[in-house]
């Protein structure tokens, strides 16, 4: 896949300075004339009006004056930085400095080691790397008769604040959630994780929009070569921009045409922490709130943070609701019209009177009528993500209650299958992963066009294919169905029941983690510990 | 060459649905529930008078359309005559507008007249119809099926199942034979042709099921009454409820017991030329009603009033078997098959002829009754 791209490319080549590997072109070396570089410099950021340039003189102003110039991105740069820890320090503090003895290597080291207040400084001799830094939101200073110039970190731009995640809130749990900064992410990550054997692995992907992309792991625990297979396929990754964690799980997904998500992606620091200490790969990307986790089974699909931050017995229970959720988000509608056009005699009698009475006078057969239903939900569904807050909720109702009702009293639809279809979409809903929820509801469709031609036989065919397609899919190596597929009930710790926490001692499985002890083997600490503790 | 491989699984799999031949789509509201069949013997020749009843749904769902009060009825009512049920679905199947579906038909009516005529090809029909829901019920109705089918009354929707929870009455009665569709074809397939099934009565809005038909070789050969279908019941172990009431001399009015328990058991006693069988009954019972005078304040009254109860149980289980040995012949209690189960010597002596010896067997019965609650004596 990745030859396709790069023939693409390599057809209308733009100038562009920077290597397939996405690592800056060092070829392109500074002269020592910074006139000279300010032209190149200008040359290839031309017409980029967000270009700021600063020239100035640093030194006494009774001694030759050395010119300096500093290139920045307008927005990108923290200004108020570049004026207190650069140009302030240059301009008023450089003077006090005997300056006019210390000229070339001297000089630029004195600037580098004595002046700059800058937290980050580092020295680049080409065109390429100051370029990219520039671009990032670092300063370029260039001093005149060097051939070396400084990149500065003065990164600061208007960014979000840290806010709880909207697409995975919960009740008991923190409720910081990632950003579209990178370092941010990764630092809340760092924060819950201080441990030096957490590595952080970045790589730049994009051909245009170089987008910082990490690979997250906690050495000693994740093991090597799945880390290594997630950046050897990040690698293969040739394509002009990343512009969200979901273009790298498409590109490096193992199965492009399953319709189930094979990363697990989630908005919450404590969700990442816990799979890096279960001895998963977090890929985080630039500009996207979203993290990637791998390798995931379908069970971790269904996992949510909370579940191991209440009791085990609550925790189960929604565990266990939660599948019951997939299978009706699935086969909800599907079920119900396989028992009422197929199979009524399978009703009591009584629910098979009143489900007839309820579609006497419906015109449509039950699968339209199930197939408008559901069409006209995800018409509303779509209707209410696309519309601001307010006006969302509004559609919520004049949708749901209004139509619904009317539609009722019209006749077009039997009450009864709004009630299915109200419930097949709650269902979905439930399911804690949104992509496996818009799977399941994509499958409902197709499990209606089953049960419409076949009734129950196909619905259980449907369920057959569906099967036999999740026990042949990987996630990076790891078989999908992992703990069931060989059905070893001490594996299945985590999965429907989730076992009181001082009985999962060992980290999953299916992750095959270098060490596989979570907590050491000694029993329960209960009584033990207190009294070690009042001891001490 | 993956996608080709995906393409051939799908043409494959659609296959499937081209090749079978249970193509039975049809929407809820496209059938007719059949809720009851009344069989009974036409005026004219040989053939069979059939009765339809289906629930019409518009009306019960009680909207637009139907409106309640009109008078017409929430159950459709269709009669044909044909030779046979099966042409008879096919006459009606050409007269209403829906398909008949009768995987929910819960009640088949027997006509007294059609059932003494004879009805094998019926038990043939249900065997070979995989359609008909074998927790239905098989009735025999003291006048015609037709009849039962026209009773009008308000205590349920449905008439199929108005009839049918009359059997969870069970409990309370024991004076008729709760025997669904399934355990009355096995019964007839194990004895060729002999069982008892619940008795139908019509009345004017409402009807009654009490005491049993006695089916012999697949013919109705005469009723048993409540009573003697409770004595068959207490020999068969099948009673778990219901009431004993008798008068006492001297006494004003009688005095009722509710049962709590039965259990009964066969002896073989003597194996002679004619078999002895001693059928051994133990109830509990529950003191109910008793006169005002009478109280039963001492452990002696209690013991007399238990035998005087024992006399009572004795003689309804003989009355009952004797009338099954001497009047019909036919052997429903049970005690060939308990020869045959546990005495497969003995049975093979009498088995040949069975149907002459059953009658002249003799028969004691022997009851042990306990009174456990006696209620509040003041």
């Amino acid at each position: 896949m990745g030859n396709i791209f790069k023939n693409l490319f390599n057809k209308k080549k733009t100038e562009i300075f920077f290597e397939r590997d996405m690592t800056p072109d060092k070829s392109k070396k500074l002269y020592k004339d910074v006139d000279e570089n300010i032209k190149v410099f200008k040359e290839y950021l031309s017409d980029c009006d967000d270009l700021i340039t600063r020239e100035f003189l640093v030194g006494n102003p009774q001694t030759p004056k050395h010119r300096m110039v500093i290139f920045g991105i307008d927005g990108l740069i923290d200004k108020q930085l570049v004026q207190e820890e650069i140009m302030k320090s240059l301009m008023l503090y450089a003077r006090q400095l005997p300056l006019e003895h210390s000229v070339g290597d001297r000089f630029f080291q004195l600037i580098k080691e004595g002046l700059l207040t800058v937290v980050e400084v580092k020295e680049s001799d080409n065109f390429g790397e100051m370029l990219l830094a520039v671009l990032s939101g670092d300063t370029a200073l260039f001093i005149d008769k060097m051939d070396r110039g400084l990149i500065l970190n003065t990164r600061g731009w208007e960014r979000r604040g840290v806010q709880e995640p909207s697409s995975e809130a919960m009740v008991r749990g923190p409720r910081d959630g990632f950003t579209e900064t990178y370092r941010v992410n990764v630092a809340l990550v760092r924060r819950r994780i201080k441990d030096p054997n957490l590595k952080v692995q970045t790589i730049r992907l994009g051909r245009h929009t170089r987008t910082d992309v990490g690979v997250l792991y906690i050495k000693g625990i994740a093991n090597p070569s799945i880390v290594e297979e997630v950046l050897k396929r990040l690698n293969t990754i040739d394509i002009d921009g990343v512009l969200e964690s979901g273009y790298i799980e498409q590109l490096i997904v193992d199965n492009w045409l399953s319709l189930f998500p094979q990363f697990r992606r989630t908005e919450r620091p404590d969700v990442v922490a816990a799979c890096l200490l279960e001895g998963n790969v977090v890929i985080m990307c630039d500009n996207t709130p979203f993290a990637l986790i791998v390798p995931i089974t379908f069970y971790s699909l269904f996992q949510s943070a909370e579940d191991y931050y209440e009791l085990w017995y609550i925790a189960s229970l929604l565990r266990l609701l939660r599948f019951v959720a997939a299978v009706l988000a699935i086969s909800a509608p599907a079920f119900y019209v396989a028992m009422i056009s197929y199979h009524p005699g399978m009703l009591p009698t009584a629910l098979a009177l009143s489900i007839a009475a309820t579609r006497e006078g419906v015109p449509f057969s039950s699968t339209v009528e199930a197939l408008i239903m559901m069409l006209a939900l995800e018409v509303l569904r779509e209707a209410g993500v696309r519309l601001p807050g307010p006006i969302g909720q509004t559609i919520g109702i004049v949708g749901g209650l209004v139509v619904g009702e009317a539609a009722v009293r019209a006749g077009i639809v039997s009450p009864i299958m709004v009630i299915i279809i109200a419930i097949n979409a709650i269902s979905s809903f439930a399911v804690p992963n949104y992509s496996l929820a818009i799977s399941f509801r994509l499958l409902a469709f197709v499990f209606l066009f089953l049960a419409s031609i076949a009734g129950l036989y196909g619905i259980l065919l449907g369920y057959l294919g569906l099967i036999a397609h999740l026990v042949t899919l990987k996630s990076f190596g790891v078989n999908y169905l992992s703990p069931i597929v060989w059905f070893d009930i001490k594996k299945m710790k985590d999965m429907v029941i989730r076992a009181p926490l001082h009985f999962m001692k060992e980290r999953p499985e299916y992750t095959h983690p270098v060490d596989r002890q979570r907590q050491p083997d000694r029993g329960i600490r209960r009584e033990g510990s207190g009294e070690e503790n009042a001891e001490k | 060459m993956k996608l080709k491989k995906f393409i051939l699984i799908c043409l494959s799999a659609l296959s499937i649905f081209c090749l079978t031949g249970c193509w039975d789509m049809l929407d809820i509201d496209n059938r007719f529930f059949v809720g009851n069949i009344g069989l009974d013997k036409a005026e004219e020749g040989d053939k069979i008078e059939v009765t339809f009843t289906f629930p019409l749904v518009r009306k019960i769902a009680g909207g637009e359309g139907g409106s309640q009060g009109s008078g017409s009825s929430n159950i459709a009512r269709v009669s044909t005559v044909a030779d046979s049920l099966h042409q008879a679905i096919h006459h009606i199947a050409i007269r209403v507008s829906r398909q008949l579906f009768f995987e929910h038909t819960r009640v088949i009516l027997l006509g007294e007249d059609l059932a003494r005529e004879g009805f094998d090809w019926l038990i043939n029909f249900i065997s070979r119809n995989p359609d008909i829901n074998r927790r239905g019920r098989i009735l025999v109705v003291e006048g015609k099926a037709k009849d039962a089918l026209a009773i009008k009354n308000d205590f349920e929707t449905l008439l199929a199942l108005y009839i049918t929870d009359i059997f969870q009455n069970w409990t309370i009665s024991s004076r008729f034979v709760e025997i669904s569709i399934d355990d009355f074809m096995n019964q007839m397939y194990t004895t060729d042709g002999d069982a008892l099934l619940p008795r139908l009565s019509v009345g004017k809005t409402d009807v009654s099921i009490g005491g049993a038909a006695v089916i012999k070789d697949y013919k109705l050969v005469g009723w048993l009454s409540e009573e003697e279908t409770l004595g068959i019941n207490f020999v068969m172990g099948k009673v778990r409820g219901g009431d004993l009431t008798f008068d006492e001399p001297g006494q004003h009015i009688p005095i009722s017991f509710g049962i709590g328990k039965a259990r009964s058991r066969i002896e073989l006693l003597e194996a002679g030329p004619y078999p002895k069988f001693k059928i051994i009954e133990k109830v509990e019972l529950n003191l109910t009603e008793t006169p005002l005078e009478m109280k039963v304040d001492s452990n002696e009254k209690l013991k007399s009033l238990q035998k005087r109860v024992e006399e009572e149980v004795n003689s309804i289980i003989l009355r009952a078997v004797n009338k099954l040995q001497k009047e019909y012949g036919v052997d429903l209690v049970g005690f060939g098959e308990y020869l045959y189960r546990h005495k497969p010597e003995i049975w093979k002596n009498y088995k040949d002829n069975w149907d002459d010896i059953f009658p002249n067997a003799e028969v004691v019965v022997e009851t042990e009754v306990t009174i456990r609650s006696i209620g509040v004596s003041m």
